[in-house]
């Protein structure tokens, strides 16, 4: 944590963004300043020597730390500092634009424009850019249209049809300049095509009337071919699995003939690990559901790819379909007896708290799972590049672990104590519960004092201790991803399902405050409900018909059991509040508003 | 006396002094700060430094890339190289120059090569000919042309004697992946001279904050006759963006003037 001592100005007095200049205390030696990441959080603080005194003036009393939204400062014409998030800046900036408030500073106004992606709401700010600086400087404009403003631009229409981390290379190294009303594009020849629909270079060129953009494919002039074996392999078989590896930052081909039929391949660079990562064994990731003939080719892909000493792991998605699995999709006590040297078996589950019955949310509980399989390809295949820090791929014994992953968005505004509570919840499984994991460790997208590394969380009945592990990306939205190690199996028995409902109460702040045996009476915010887990039909078939106390909306009864119409209507009738553990979330929301807090 | 610098083996000198110039010709160009650039204006020529490594006053400069080092004695994480001014000078300028050398000499002065390096190599055995036509000779030999020198991608190995140590060290550095630890500077083309710089006669653009285009700066600039070349003071806090942003501006007015034409490319 730094605070706030000055802001040193870049370039005379004028209007333009400053430099915040922090220090950990009044009279420190070092100062600090901040690398902002794509999020406009602080992804580090960089010491820097203060040659000069900084130019005197008040500063407000702002802290920072990495992992929070950064600060920005600029100064309008009047000489006013404006200090704050970006959102704030974005926000007072839009204002100051729209009122003509930088009219004699068109350098600074576009690039307030820029900071607020506003170039389409205000065409003639970089219009008066222009012709401000073709005034003084023509080449000097021109240089500045193409690099500053139109580059940018055509790098974001080519970063759309990137298909692989080869095209992401050649677009960082693409050439633009404009001549004679033609922005000709120069680029690695892979590119050719890619600027077909070229939609941002479009709307920005119209302003500045230049009709044609030209590409001209480059032939490149070395080629150092990779050697050695792939740092990482992922064969997927089912559509989650086609969905995520063939998107950002996978770009599978799906009609790699190595894939499995009906599945994706891709492979990582065959560059040496990082320093000091020699001893990692390469990583093979398979993804699949729950059939066990998927698992079986998933096996046998990576027998063909083995040669003995790799990291093997299996992600398994947890059935998508609404309640009670069907018969024909293994448990994953199954899966793992039928795995061969796998190291650990990773189960998707996020999914399964989030169906409501309909086709639309069926789709949309594939659409959750598809970001926690991304999230472990990520967190699997960081841990690989980076020595396995958090001790996720190491190997267990002669048999398969069983895992849970979880994710949530990073948000830096929250506590990390609710980001990992998040987490925490992403990974509840009524297969395997979450506190009787060996180990939790999370992936955090920043880096932390290590006095904050160790945390406990309190979800449902259980205080949860879990491992921060900083793991800073280069790229892509910053998440936390969780990875609980050799979870037990449930034995699926009443207590263990109440436990598993007294979790998801939690995740929508609904506290335990009494046990009788039978029903669990939770309170929140002035407001009770009693809740009654139930895992036998039977006895769900006699407690619907029996009249309820509190009514629906008080009395709740949660099962995993598959519900029928009869039960419902029986339910209705009687005054019961009636929701397979999946549907907890759209109860809540219709009858408490409660919003729940793992929302991803 | 000659300097400790300036006396080392030949082999590499040799090597790179008979290899084909590589054109075309590029721009010298030197960084330096905000701070700076205002003194410069003012005195109107800029002037060299005194240097203490080489105990003498020095302009150090960079063959066509905005390698950066605003001056030799200050610390790399001092603020003011928070926003750097890139002065490009009119191509074929007539310097004097005093060494060449195929690397930012400083940044092997403070270890930052070493990984490269036999520890008992020495600055002196990376001296090259003092000569104008030597960085293009370095780039045919090494990089191959002159769009591989500007994107710091080099060709691949070129066929050496086994003996030829400093230039499988020199092509081991500037095959280096590690960029945050060496950045452009290892192998950006150090040219120095101790002869004072007009910038009205000498200095074609400035790479420099936008910021400054709007103020007094650039007017003084462009009373001088030299072009603005203004980049993105927001993009200075997001560093993945900003590294190739001064080299992009600096091979698209390359381009624009007719340095470097398609055909180069």
């Amino acid at each position: 944590m730094v605070a706030l001592i000055g802001l040193n100005s870049v370039g005379g007095p004028g209007a333009g963004f400053l430099l915040p200049v922090f220090a950990a205390h009044a009279n420190a030696n070092h100062a600090f300043i901040q690398r902002i990441d794509a999020q406009n959080n602080v992804s580090e603080l960089l010491p820097v020597l203060l040659e000069r005194p900084l130019p005197e003036g008040p500063v407000p009393s702002l802290e920072v730390d990495i992992g929070q939204p950064g600060i920005w400062a600029f100064r309008d014409e009047t000489g006013e500092v404006h200090i704050g998030d970006a959102e704030k800046i974005q926000h007072l900036g839009s204002e100051l634009l729209a009122r003509g408030g930088l009219a004699t500073s068109p350098m600074a106004a576009a690039e307030l424009v820029q900071f607020c992606s506003a170039e389409r709401r205000f065409p003639s700010v970089l219009k008066a850019a222009f012709a401000g600086l073709a005034a003084i400087s023509r080449a000097g404009a021109e240089t500045w249209l193409d690099t500053m403003i139109l580059l940018p631009a055509i790098k974001a229409d080519l970063s759309r049809n990137a298909r692989s981390s080869e095209d992401r290379r050649a677009i960082r190294e693409v050439i633009a300049v404009t001549q004679r009303g033609v922005t000709n594009v120069y680029g690695d020849q892979r590119l050719a095509g890619a600027l077909d629909n070229p939609t941002d270079w479009s709307q920005l060129a119209q302003m500045f009337d230049i009709a044609e953009l030209r590409f001209h494919p480059l032939v490149k002039s070395t080629g150092q071919k990779e050697k050695g074996r792939p740092q990482w392999i992922v064969t997927g078989i089912g559509g989650i699995a086609r969905f995520v590896l063939k998107r950002a930052p996978y770009y599978a081909a799906l009609d790699n003939p190595v894939a499995p039929r009906g599945g994706a391949y891709v492979k990582g660079s065959s560059t040496e690990p990082r320093s000091g990562s020699s001893v990692t064994p390469p990583l093979l990731i398979g993804i699949s559901g729950s059939n066990l003939s998927d698992v079986q080719v998933i096996q046998e892909k990576f027998a063909q790819q083995s040669n003995g000493s790799e990291f093997r792991h299996l992600i398994n998605i947890r059935p998508t379909g609404f309640g009670t699995p069907k018969t024909s999709k293994a448990s994953p006590q199954l899966i793992s007896e039928s795995l061969d040297h796998f190291d650990t078996l990773w189960l998707i589950t996020a999914h399964r708290l989030r169906q409501t019955g309909t086709f639309t949310n069926a789709m949309s509980a594939s659409n959750v799972a598809s970001r926690f399989v991304r999230a472990a390809l990520n967190g699997l295949i960081w841990s690989v590049r980076n020595n396995d820090p958090a001790k996720i791929l190491s190997r267990k014994s002669r048999h398969s672990g069983i895992g849970l992953v979880g994710a949530a968005r990073y948000i830096a505004k929250l506590a990390p104590e609710e980001m990992i509570g998040r987490v925490l919840y992403s990974m509840l499984c009524e297969e395997a519960p979450l506190h009787s994991a060996q180990r939790i460790a999370l992936l955090w997208p920043y880096t932390l004092p290590a006095q904050e590394t160790l945390r406990t969380i309190q979800i449902g009945r259980h205080q949860i201790d879990v491992e921060l592990f900083p793991s800073p990306r280069a790229s892509g939205a910053p998440d936390v991803i969780g990875f609980a190690m050799n979870v037990r199996l449930s034995k699926r028995t009443p207590s263990d399902f109440t436990d598993f409902c007294v979790s998801i109460a939690s995740g929508y702040n609904w506290r335990l405050r009494d046990d009788d045996g039978q029903s669990l009476i939770f309170e929140h915010e002035g407001e009770a409900i009693r809740l009654w887990p139930i895992t036998e039909r039977e006895k769900l078939g006699s407690l619907v018909r029996k009249k309820s106390e509190f009514g629906s909306h008080g009395d709740l009864i949660v099962t995993n059991q598959t519900l029928t119409d009869s039960m419902r209507q029986s339910a209705k009738r009687h005054g019961w509040g009636l929701a397979h553990f999946s549907e907890m979330e759209r109860w809540m929301r219709s009858n408490y508003h409660a919003e729940l807090f793992a929302d991803w | 006396m000659p300097h400790i610098h300036d006396v080392g083996k030949q082999r590499l000198r040799t090597l790179v002094d008979g290899a084909a110039e590589a054109g075309p010709r590029l721009p010298l160009v030197h960084s330096t700060d905000s701070y700076v650039l205002e003194d410069v204006l003012t005195a109107k020529q800029l002037e060299p430094q005194p240097c203490n490594v080489f105990g003498e006053n020095l302009t150090y400069l960079f063959y066509g890339r905005p390698a950066f080092r605003p001056n030799n004695d200050a610390a790399p994480t001092s603020l003011s190289h928070y926003f750097p001014v890139c002065l490009i000078l009119r191509p074929g300028w007539a310097i004097a120059i005093k060494r060449i050398y195929p690397f930012d000499s400083g940044a092997f002065i403070q270890g930052f090569y070493e990984n490269y390096l036999h520890k008992a190599m020495r600055l002196a055995d990376f001296g090259l000919e003092p000569d104008s036509a030597t960085p293009g000779k370095l780039i045919g030999g090494f990089f191959g042309s002159v769009p591989a020198y500007l994107t710091g991608k080099p060709g691949a190995a070129p066929t050496l004697d086994p003996s030829e140590f400093e230039a499988f060290s020199y092509h081991a550095l500037i095959s280096a992946q590690e960029s945050n630890a060496i950045d452009s500077r290892g192998s950006g083309v150090e040219i120095q001279t101790g002869a004072p710089l007009p910038i009205a006669e000498s200095v074609a653009a400035v790479v420099l904050p936008s910021t400054f285009a709007d103020g007094a700066t650039g007017q003084a600039l462009n009373a001088l006759g030299v072009d603005l070349l203004p980049y993105r003071v927001v993009s200075r806090s997001r560093p993945s963006e900003y590294m190739s942003m001064i080299t992009d501006i600096c091979f698209n007015y390359y381009i624009r003037m007719g340095l470097i034409s398609e055909a180069d490319l």
